[in-house]
């Protein structure tokens, strides 16, 4: 309530941006979960890749995770900051054009990676995948929103600013940080690049930006957003401010540095693998510090819970926050991870977060958001409560059929009999064993997917029987008069109302853990021993190893093999640093659904894996890889092999200039050396300027440096 | 040699380091949010959402 005697100022706020980000949240939510239902189904029958290269798993796999992560619930937060924001500082968007420039470069950016992930345009690097002129697009919006986002904070009429605001800081901070220091990369071409890191080091730094992309872009904005829209859809504050403030600091403080929990039992040093494990595990605290604060404002109203579905979202939504940032750090446990890793556990986890948390929370926010934006009625609760149901089952499904595929994989996996040998020596056992899981989880998925269509009907229904609006809204509020004055507050309150001074705070308790985990890392070459039997890629190799990081070959095949008794049984000698140093980017991978490849070559013959590419079930029977027959049809881009060696070489690749310009030769060498080689075998001599031969030169080449297996 | 130095370059005292800073700021945290007469500003604070602008009945800005 403002006082009789304060100058009162009138304005408005720029609702129309709000409502457009909505409308783009429904939209590329309904998108991003049909990608998700197209791949569950390719996993649960391989014959649903059609033999399509641009729908195949490895393709439509990161662009349903970029949908998801940046169309879907990137849209979500913009929508929830730009509303919240406006209203807490009681103040307009800094500017309409740049809200305009945001909105809509942002969709221009999602276009661009739904035009090129499916045709192989990726940097293989996962939630990363979009190649440079789109990572430079994305820096540039960022800055767009970074840029009106403080020139807000800056023309506020309100002195403090909220909690929800300090995790937007913290957001956009942050992931500015991110974005481009794992988008450091040297252009090839238009649409192709390598990282300026390579093997242990790449390693680090993308697990870095992924985990923290989970940390600082699905995590951070939401829990900003719960703290205004829990409060406000209670009518009631929020449970505890001052356990708010211990959440943000510690939270931000500890989240940047449990990246390397990904990385466990990989060859990145040992002492960055247990700080990725101990803040893994001290994130919990803070987590469901969080967490408690959101569930306790609700405390006495559940059984408005029980009738809105509002209410039932974001209660629902916190607990799958609650079981998420359990399991998180449970499976960044050492032991814990050495059974989940690599399985549909993990899948099971980031999917109870994903759809428990960041659908869920996204539907509460637009329940409560686009009927208050039309100024209407939603046009059903009872499709609300059905969407509900629907979704919570969905995921239920979803996750338990997961959580059992996992533990069942990764106990055969580790299965060794009475004299040492492995149970189920043939990888493709445990595959065939959780195909009926598949099936599950694809039912599942649908649930979920329909509970969002159901959604996407009832807010246009909504949308369709409201009123006819015109112009904007007036409000008023004091002049802002304290902005003149001197800050009489003490402690944090005081800090609260210096937006630069907390910032920079902010910042500083994210580039702590940054530096720290970095600086040691980068300089790791005085320790990696250059082994000289470690050469870099021939230019066929290399234009293989091109391929297969087209073809997302490391959304299914991990190349790291762990220090474990099983593995060194199943796959060969256990991977060491010194392997991956002309590594860009690392294919370690994250998810085993084929075997492991890190020491492939060599194993079988040529004429093993051109069968094998063609039809998998031709060499391995029960094998729920897809087909691809365009290997087979498409040439190796040979002209551009100089360019990229110069390339490799300007990062510190030691390839000659006498190599850099027979690139080309040498490549068509190789190649014809293969194709004669499976000549007896029935393959044409025209089969040697073909991408298979190149691919086969890449398999037939990992690692073996060290002696292979 | 050099191999087996980086997968056991162990490096204890970055996790003490880091432990002894966040200890400290959380510390720090506690003090500043726990000081005396801090109540008040706490229930204005925790008020912000629940007390925005109201909007002046009927009043459009393009009129």
């Amino acid at each position: 309530m403002s006082n009789t005697n304060e100058a009162m100022e009138k304005f408005s706020y720029d609702d129309k941006t709000v409502k457009l980000f909505a409308g783009a949240t429904l939209l590329w939510g309904v998108v991003g979960m049909l990608a998700g239902i197209l791949i569950a189904s390719q996993l649960a029958d391989w014959r649903l890749n059609l033999g399509l290269e641009w729908i195949t798993f490895g393709r439509l796999r990161p662009l349903h995770t970029n949908a998801i992560i940046f169309a879907f619930v990137g849209n979500s937060i913009y929508c929830g900051v730009y509303y919240s924001l406006q209203r807490l500082c009681k103040a307009r968007m800094f500017s309409d054009t740049l809200s305009k420039i945001h909105f809509w470069g942002w969709q221009l950016i999602i276009v661009a990676a739904a035009l090129t992930l499916p045709f192989g345009i990726t940097t293989g690097k996962e939630y990363a995948e979009l190649e440079w002129p789109i990572d430079i697009a994305i820096a540039v919006i960022w800055v767009v929103f970074a840029v009106n986002f403080f020139g807000t904070l800056w023309k506020r009429r309100e002195k403090h600013i909220y909690v929800a605001i300090w995790f937007f800081i913290s957001t956009i901070l942050t992931v500015a940080m991110l974005h481009i220091v794992n988008s450091l990369s040297f252009p090839v071409s238009f649409m192709k690049s390598y990282p300026i890191f390579a093997g242990v080091q790449d390693a680090l730094v993308q697990w870095w930006y992924g985990h923290n992309a989970v940390a600082f872009f699905l995590t951070t904005p939401v829990l900003g957003l719960m703290y205004y829209f829990v409060p406000k859809a209670i009518n009631r504050p929020i449970y505890s401010y001052r356990l708010s403030i211990v959440h943000f600091w510690s939270l931000i403080f500890i989240y940047i540095w449990a990246g390397p929990h990904h990385l466990l039992y990989t060859a990145l040093p040992e002492w960055a693998q247990t700080l990725g494990m101990i803040f893994s595990v001290m994130l919990w605290a803070p987590s469901w510090g969080g967490m408690i604060n959101g569930l306790l404002t609700l405390r006495g109203a559940w059984d408005r819970v029980r009738r809105d579905p509002i209410l039932k979202f974001f209660a629902t939504s916190l607990t799958f926050y609650g079981m998420s940032t359990f399991e998180g750090p449970l499976l960044s446990v050492k032991s814990v991870s050495a059974l989940g890793h690599y399985t549909d556990w993990i899948i099971g986890h980031v999917h109870g977060g994903g759809i428990g948390w960041n659908y869920f929370f996204a539907a509460g926010m637009l329940y409560y958001l686009i009927p208050k934006l039309w100024k209407t009625e939603i046009y059903s609760v009872k499709l609300g409560n059905i969407q509900f149901w629907t979704g919570t089952i969905g995921l239920g499904l979803y996750y338990v059929s997961m959580l059992v595929a996992g533990i069942t994989q990764g106990l055969m996996w580790k299965a060794v009999d009475a004299n040492g040998a492995l149970v189920y020596p043939d990888f493709v056992e445990t595959v065939t064993k959780i195909l009926p899981l598949y099936y599950v989880r694809l039912f599942g998925g649908l649930l979920v997917f329909a509970s969002m269509i159901i959604m996407v009907y009832n807010m246009i229904k909504t949308i369709k029987g409201a009123p006819k609006q015109e112009g904007e809204d007036v409000y008023e509020a004091p002049v802002p008069t304290w902005k003149k004055a001197q800050n009489p507050d003490k402690g944090h309150r005081k800090l609260e109302g210096m937006t630069a001074v907390f910032a920079t705070l902010a910042f500083i308790a994210v580039a702590v853990g940054t530096a720290i985990e970095f600086v040691p890392a980068f300089m790791s070459h005085n320790f990696i021993e250059v082994s000289e039997k470690v050469k870099p890629y021939t230019p066929l190799e290399l234009a293989g190893r091109d391929i297969y990081v087209r073809e997302g070959c490391y959304t299914c095949h991990s190349q790291m093999i762990r220090p474990m008794a099983n593995e060194n049984l199943r796959y060969g000698k256990v991977s060491e640093a010194t392997e991956f140093i002309y590594d860009r980017p690392f294919q370690w991978g994250s998810r085993r659904i084929g075997p492991d490849l890190a020491r492939e070559g060599g194993k079988r013959p040529n004429f093993w894996h051109f069968r094998h590419m063609i039809d998998p079930r031709e060499m391995t029977p029960g094998s729920i890889m897809p087909t691809y027959e365009w290997l087979v049809k498409k040439k190796t881009g040979y002209d551009i092999l100089p360019k990229k060696l110069s390339v490799m070489a300007a990062m510190g690749v030691p390839y000659s200039q006498d190599e850099i310009d027979n690139a080309v030769a040498n490549a068509k060498a190789q190649a014809l050396e293969i194709t004669e080689e499976m000549a007896s075998s029935g393959v044409e001599a025209k089969m040697q300027d073909k991408q298979i031969i190149a691919l086969i030169a890449y398999l037939q080449r990992l690692g073996k440096d060290l002696g292979g297996n | 040699m050099k191999s087996q130095v980086l997968s056991n370059w162990n490096m204890p005292y970055l996790s003490v380091f880091a432990l002894l800073i966040f200890v400290t700021i959380f510390v720090f945290v506690l003090f500043m949010i726990f000081r005396k007469g801090g109540r008040n500003a706490i229930t204005t604070a925790e008020q912000l959402p629940l007390s925005e602008a109201a909007p002046l009945n009927g009043r459009k800005n393009n009129e």
